[in-house]
């Protein structure tokens, strides 16, 4: 009886994916969700590929997703994805689409999970190995706060399952005790700080005897190395370790060197959790070092073009989410030279239908924002005004801002004599606007 | 003056850390006192104007209902006395008499307000707000993982929110317990303004100008949207 389901379904959902083709209609989860109500048990049922790795966490998902999906096609393997629909009905279209009757079906699914389908996902779907990137706090009307969405995942993580995660964050380490994890984890870069430094830190105090940890090292937010001076809790030893030189942009991971392709300590660690990866995946090391040569950040995660005398950078920064907006504002204010900076960060749904909540704006170091060689800020969307008061609580002159809603007119406003770098730091959903912006900006810099 | 801002170091959650930033600019830094978790609190000894407390995580809860616990009388004393306190957030659950959790287990509150109140981690609510207090409209949200039965008087008029509540929060003597975010002396300007002068600040708000047009930006939208976000 199941079968015959898991065939109707199966049938059933191919036609509409058929028709979502014919009708021009882009929404990729659409048949997951069809064979899903047919058939409950099609995830379980549905052929998987021989390798299954999944992704989950609270940043760099999609960027490690990518990255992994990049380096086994450059591999010569047949790669299969969710395309960042990382519920249920998302992967049961990847595994849907999967199934077909010519063509060379996938021999790696590369799975973005959201942390809370954990255990939706994993009772169907049995990784070889998950990639738990960090955990962090998170948009508010998703993800409440660490302990849930920690209790989310390691729920449903499967037994046989190698759990591949970052030695550097103790709030991950301590919220998933799997046996035998795989850590990684980060020397110190240059000049970074011994203690805490953001506005947040989400592990202050020991989460076995509560007592204050003593950092001894932070790349940012908690991230890094501490103990606990009452009970010993420390990061554990890792099996693989990462070493940048700023220099030669490097990542050097257990005495073999990879070029860097962004310098920013997300993307480090994005990168140091492909290769370890990569390496569990017993790929032959010489085959690793020709991939991470052609190894590129996604061009919506960032992208930079000289244009004339300026320099013109997109930077995805994640609305919601303080911990990513942090590490992008904190990466701008650490580049040279002088900018300017336009700034998008609400989420155009919530324009259209709601009010969205600006109360992470508080949680966000905008203070990173506040440096002389920041010459001007246009603040664009319909929060601007939020964004704006934001800043003159950062300390952000009022002369130094100008506030434009209509984002299609940001551009007017760009001192474009005052700064050789021009930063469009933008929430996710504003990627398109980011590109016209850039082609107005190109426009006017060409004139 | 003296305002006391307790456990900001992991009663920090949802961006509420926004209220301490906008006090921080109306009072002079030697009137704060930054009560961590370890500590005891100023006020066990001492006078205080002012206390408050933010939105914490479920077992941080519990912990800090241990920790104040032991000053139980003190802080129904203070209330009394008519300090001025905000609590936000799921802060003013621990001020009830018990919290239970999805299992059964109930937690002990101070019992210094009825309040009762039960957790629901699966189910968020999530609701933008608009309400009234006094004359003022108040625009924020809530997001919580629990309910709560509360017979106190109440804070705030509802005027439009996902649930039809009609009431939030709770106001004895000066004593203010919200599920309101925002943070809610940010959004609220004109109500921020008539909070602020129980401790006798009478000047203009930090940058109210641009506060204000904020607020008016956002109440338009709140008129004309749904309670979603």
């Amino acid at each position: 009886m199941q079968k015959i389901r898991y065939y109707f379904a199966f049938i059933v959902a191919k036609l509409v994916t058929f028709l979502l083709r014919v009708l021009h209609k882009r929404v990729p989860y659409y048949p997951g969700y069809v064979a899903l109500r047919i058939c409950p048990d099609f995830l379980t049922i549905v052929r998987k590929p021989p390798v299954v790795i999944a992704v989950t966490g609270t940043n760099g998902k999609s960027t490690i997703s990518a990255l992994l999906i990049d380096a086994f096609e450059e591999l010569g393997y047949k790669v299969i994805n969710n395309h960042g629909f990382n519920v249920k009905d998302g992967i049961t279209a990847m595994f849907l689409q999967d199934m077909k009757l010519f063509g060379k079906r996938g021999e790696v699914a590369i799975l973005e999970v959201d942390e809370k389908s954990s255990k939706d996902i994993y009772a169907s779907v049995k990784p070889n190995y998950l990639i738990c990137t960090n955990l962090f706090r998170d948009s508010m009307r998703s993800n409440s706060n660490i302990e849930y969405i920690a209790q989310k995942i390691l729920e449903g993580i499967p037994k046989d399952t190698k759990v591949i995660m970052p030695a550097d964050d103790l709030i991950t380490v301590s919220s998933i005790p799997v046996e035998n994890p795989i850590y990684y984890s980060l020397e110190p870069l240059k000049d970074e700080s011994k203690e805490p430094y953001n506005l947040v830190c989400d592990l202050i105090y020991c989460p076995v005897c509560g007592s204050e940890l003593v950092y001894t090292n932070v790349h940012y937010h908690h991230i890094g190395s501490s103990y606990c001076p009452k009970c010993g809790f420390t990061n554990p030893k890792s099996k693989y370790i990462g070493k940048v030189d700023d220099k030669k942009e490097i990542l050097n991971v257990n005495g073999i060197d990879y070029p860097i392709q962004s310098k920013s300590i997300f993307n480090i660690y994005n990168l140091l959790s492909v290769i370890v990866c990569l390496k569990e995946c017993q790929i032959p090391e010489t085959k690793i070092l020709d991939v991470a040569k052609h190894l590129h950040i996604i061009d919506s995660r960032y992208s930079s073009e000289k244009v004339g005398n300026h320099t013109i950078v997109n930077i995805m920064a994640k609305g919601q989410n303080p911990v990513a907006c942090s590490s992008a504002f904190q990466y701008v204010a650490n580049m040279p030279g002088s900018k300017e900076l336009i700034i998008i960060l609400d989420d155009v749904a919530d324009k259209k239908y709601s009010v969205e909540t600006v109360a992470w704006y508080y949680d966000t170091d905008f203070e990173f924002l506040n440096q002389k060689n920041i010459n001007h800020f246009v603040l664009s969307g319909v929060r601007a005004m939020d964004v704006y008061v934001r800043l003159l609580f950062a300390g952000i002159p009022k002369i130094k801002m100008d506030v434009v809603e209509d984002e299609t007119l940001a551009y007017q406003k760009v001192h474009l004599h005052e700064s050789d770098n021009i930063f469009i730091i933008h929430d996710i959903h504003q990627y398109d606007q980011s590109l016209i912006i850039k082609k107005q900006l190109k426009e006017m810099i060409q004139k | 003056m003296k305002l006391e801002i307790l456990f900001p170091e992991v009663c920090n959650l949802y961006g509420d850390r926004g209220n301490i930033t906008l006090l921080e600019k109306c009072f002079p830094t030697h009137d704060f006192i930054y009560t961590s978790l370890l500590d005891e609190p100023y006020f066990v000894h001492h006078d205080v104007n002012f206390i408050y407390l933010g939105p914490m995580s479920d077992s941080m809860q519990e912990k800090v209902i241990q920790k104040l616990m032991p000053y139980q009388k003190r802080i129904k004393e203070l209330i009394e006395h008519d300090v001025v306190f905000l609590f936000t957030g799921n802060a003013l659950e621990i001020l009830g008499k018990e919290i239970i959790d999805e299992s059964g287990k109930s937690i002990h509150g101070l019992n210094i307000f009825n309040i009762m109140t039960k957790k629901t981690p699966n189910q968020r609510y999530n609701s933008l707000v608009l309400g009234s207090i006094d004359e003022h409209k108040i625009v924020s949200y809530v997001s919580t993982s629990s309910t709560s039965v509360i017979h106190e008087p109440r804070l705030m008029d509802v005027l439009k929110e996902k649930n039809n509540s009609n009431e939030e929060g709770i106001h004895v003597h000066n004593f203010f317990g919200t599920y309101l975010l925002g943070p809610l002396l940010v959004l609220n300007p004109y109500f921020t303004k008539t909070f602020l002068k129980l401790l006798k600040y009478y000047e203009p708000l930090p940058y109210e100008k641009e506060l204000i047009k904020a607020y008016d930006l956002r109440l338009e939208e709140y008129l004309r949207v749904g309670v979603h976000y």
